[in-house]
């Protein structure tokens, strides 16, 4: 049996969920074949140790919507000023940029590039993510996913480009994506999981999203849907079919609680059809306003529907993220309850974890899996610790996290990934990324 | 390096202890009175501190919150709750200092005598407070006091065992509260009263205010709580506890949340000033 015990730490967790309080305790986590076994004050206990004094321990965040291959493509590429005067909307030029790399690079190099997000996740102190990933790229992630332990949720999705959204009709064969399922599940349960997604369900022909729907229920998988991610498109729905899509989706029985939704604009106005339905709903805030799509957060104490975070198309590290959804939720109260850094951290856990339909992930908890990340918070940033989750939210970088531990397994430790080369997994993913670039500047993409 | 947490303590009590100059002038409207707290007898300051709201900080920074509450501001009455998250706050505010300087309320949602004496330990092991000032049988809902008195049996056998010194009620339904007006082994009641008429779960404001007055005028100590709603009211901070203060006849203590001594600050200010001309 593998031990490890993590000694002296300041814990956050949560150990009475109905109570919407967040717990603080100083002790020790005892972690047995890759489980929290023991909480508390451990510390003769005979295991291999790491020492937590000043640090803080978190459960691992869970990225609930991010594009991994996009996120190193587009990085400092994409502005959301181009949304002014144009029609091209970040979203469109990603997938635009995506497909000419999907169209130009071998499995190997898709690997290289999502390596680069992958590692930025886990040093980031990201433990597990849910990822709609176009199907050509499904393989290499899954590849990655097993050999970094990363948990990732792969919704094999298939992107829109603009020749398709000009037809109006999705060319979507389902077949591709079951495909997927058929060949990794289960790859490595509680490690790699298989979904359906689509990234354009408001423009598309919405009988894809019930054949998705369809095959989710007939093969017992989740799936994830991207909704309203601009105003434009919320419109472009509307026009087409006299209702919006999430009160198009209520109404057709699609929604439910193993269904993901991203960013829906229209949240406000139909929360009551979302709470109805159970759904789940991810909030991506520095996307969100990119795209000038104020969509409010909901805080965990009216968290029906269940309020996720994700960092869609950014770079996936989690921390830059809650910070934005920490920020930007103040500014975005619409009737709600400002956001705050307990909110934000919470969407990032516990809420995560719900969406994904895991009850093992999320908490550091006896009897979860252990996921789990230590911030150091005695560097010129984080110090003096007051608030913990404050400090981590407002001001924490991925370099305040020390440690990043995954079913039991260290990844990280002293603010350095291990067994990992840095330098190759840069050099690879770069040249993997100028290739597509340099096609992407022969076709007029960039 | 030391434990983070402990060193942050110390800075931020010196922190804390400069402020004693900016408020100098009106010390005397920034210190809680001390009143007697109905039957139980115990001596408390009138404004309890809910301590819901420290649960997010380091344990030894909320203790050092709740020592400076006590000593600066006379807010020596902690309310606590092993389901909030804030024990570890108030087990370093009484490491900090003797038992005495705190009286202590915390409560059990139990129904039976095992389930009363498995939070008891529990407080007892979280706490270390060598004994408890009150126990509440906590959040009583209409027609669940029988159902829950042999709970209250487990408190009244503690309390001759010297291991708690009260025993009350807290409850969001004014009926309950009426019934615990008359009953003798309940000292202590603590009742939801705000301007918003929330957090109830039965009945109406006005019956809670008349339940209130009888249980005050039967010698139990009366305790307001959720007076903001959990926060939800502060943008009408001086309205919402003006509110409740015109009720001030019947009420011995006022339990509010904080998170910041800056927040107790304003709310003595305004309490003080209300009853100073009453």
């Amino acid at each position: 049996m593998d031990h490890l015990l993590i000694r002296g730490g300041l814990i956050v967790t949560y150990f009475y969920e109905d109570f919407d309080t967040v717990k603080i305790m100083e002790g020790d986590v005892l972690i047995e074949d890759g489980f929290i076994t023991k909480i508390g004050k451990l510390s003769d206990h005979a295991a291999k140790a790491i020492d937590a004094h000043g640090k803080v321990i978190l459960p691992g965040f869970i990225n609930t919507h991010c594009h991994l291959l996009a996120a190193s493509l587009c990085k400092g590429l994409v502005e959301g000023h181009h949304l002014y005067g144009s029609v091209m909307t970040p979203k469109r030029r990603i997938a635009k940029l995506v497909h000419v790399a999907l169209s130009c690079l071998s499995q190997e190099e898709m690997e290289a590039v999502l390596q680069l997000a992958v590692m930025e996740c886990i040093s980031g102190g990201t433990t597990a993510v849910l990822d709609p990933c176009p199907i050509p790229a499904c393989g290499p992630l899954i590849h990655l996913a097993a050999l970094t332990g990363l948990r990732t949720h792969v919704a094999a999705t298939r992107i829109t480009d603009d020749q398709v959204r000009q037809q109006k009709h999705e060319l979507w064969d389902l077949n591709e994506s079951v495909e997927v399922w058929s060949q990794h599940h289960p790859v490595n349960p509680g490690g790699v999981e298989i979904w359906l997604g689509h990234q354009a369900s408001d423009i598309c022909d919405q009988t894809v999203v019930r054949d998705i729907r369809d095959a989710c229920s007939r093969l017992g998988m989740r799936m994830t849907l991207d909704v309203g991610q601009t105003a434009e498109e919320e419109e472009e729905f509307r026009q087409k079919f006299g209702v919006n899509l999430i009160e198009f989706l209520s109404k057709a029985g699609l929604l439910g609680p193993d269904v993901v939704l991203s960013h829906c604009t229209s949240m406000g106005e139909e929360r009551s059809r979302l709470e109805a339905s159970g759904v789940h709903v991810v909030h991506c805030a520095r996307s969100a306003v990119e795209n000038r799509s104020m969509i409010p957060f909901y805080p965990r104490y009216s968290a029906i529907p269940n309020v996720a975070a994700g960092t869609d198309y950014h770079s996936p590290g989690m921390l830059n993220e809650l910070r934005a959804i920490g920020l930007v939720g103040k500014m975005n109260t619409m009737g709600v309850e400002w956001t705050k850094a307990t909110d934000v951290f919470y969407a990032a856990t516990v809420a995560g974890a719900k969406a994904l339909g895991r009850e093992d992930i999320g908490r550091v908890r006896e009897g979860c899996r252990a996921d789990l990340i230590l911030v150091d918070m005695e560097g010129f940033r984080l110090f003096p610790m007051t608030f913990p989750l404050m400090n981590v939210v407002y001001d924490g970088e991925s370099s305040d996290i020390d440690t990043v531990i995954i079913n039991g397994k260290v990844i990280k430790q002293d603010g350095r990934l291990l067994g990992i080369e840095e330098d190759s997994i840069v050099e690879n993913a770069g040249d993997a990324i100028e290739k597509c670039w340099s096609r992407a500047r022969e076709l007029g993409v960039l | 390096m030391k434990h983070g947490p402990v060193f942050t303590a110390k800075r931020i009590r010196g922190r804390e202890t400069n402020s004693l100059h900016v408020v100098g002038e009106e010390k005397s409207n920034l210190r809680a009175k001390r009143v007697i707290f109905g039957q139980s007898g115990l001596e408390v300051s009138q404004v309890c501190f809910g301590t819901e709201h420290i649960v997010q900080c380091v344990p030894a920074y909320g203790g050092q919150i709740l020592v400076d509450a006590a000593e600066i501001y006379g807010v020596f009455f902690i309310d606590t709750d092993m389901s909030y998250g804030s024990h570890p706050q108030v087990a370093a505010a009484l490491q900090l200092r003797e038992r005495s300087s705190f009286v202590i309320s915390t409560k059990t949602y139990a129904k039976t005598e095992e389930e009363a004496q498995k939070d008891l330990n529990r407080i007892f092991v979280e706490l270390n407070p060598l004994y408890i000032d009150i126990v509440l049988l906590h959040r009583v809902q209409s027609g669940e006091l029988d159902e829950r008195r042999p709970a209250l049996e487990f408190l009244i056998d503690a309390k001759e065992r010297r291991i708690i010194r009260s025993i009350g009620l807290s409850t969001h339904s004014p009926d309950v509260a009426a019934a615990a007006a008359s009953m003798s082994e309940i000292e202590v009641v603590y009742v939801t009263l705000n301007k918003d008429g929330s957090r109830l779960d039965s009945g109406t404001m006005v019956e809670m205010t008349q339940a209130l007055e009888q249980a005050h005028r039967n010698g139990k100590g009366t305790c307001v709580i959720k007076i903001l709603n959990r926060g939800r009211l502060l943008p009408d901070l001086e309205g919402s506890l003006e509110w409740v203060l015109q009720y001030h006849e019947h009420i011995d203590v006022y339990c509010i949340g904080f998170h910041a001594l800056w927040e107790m600050r304003e709310d003595l200010r305004i309490i003080n000033e209300y009853l100073a001309i009453r």
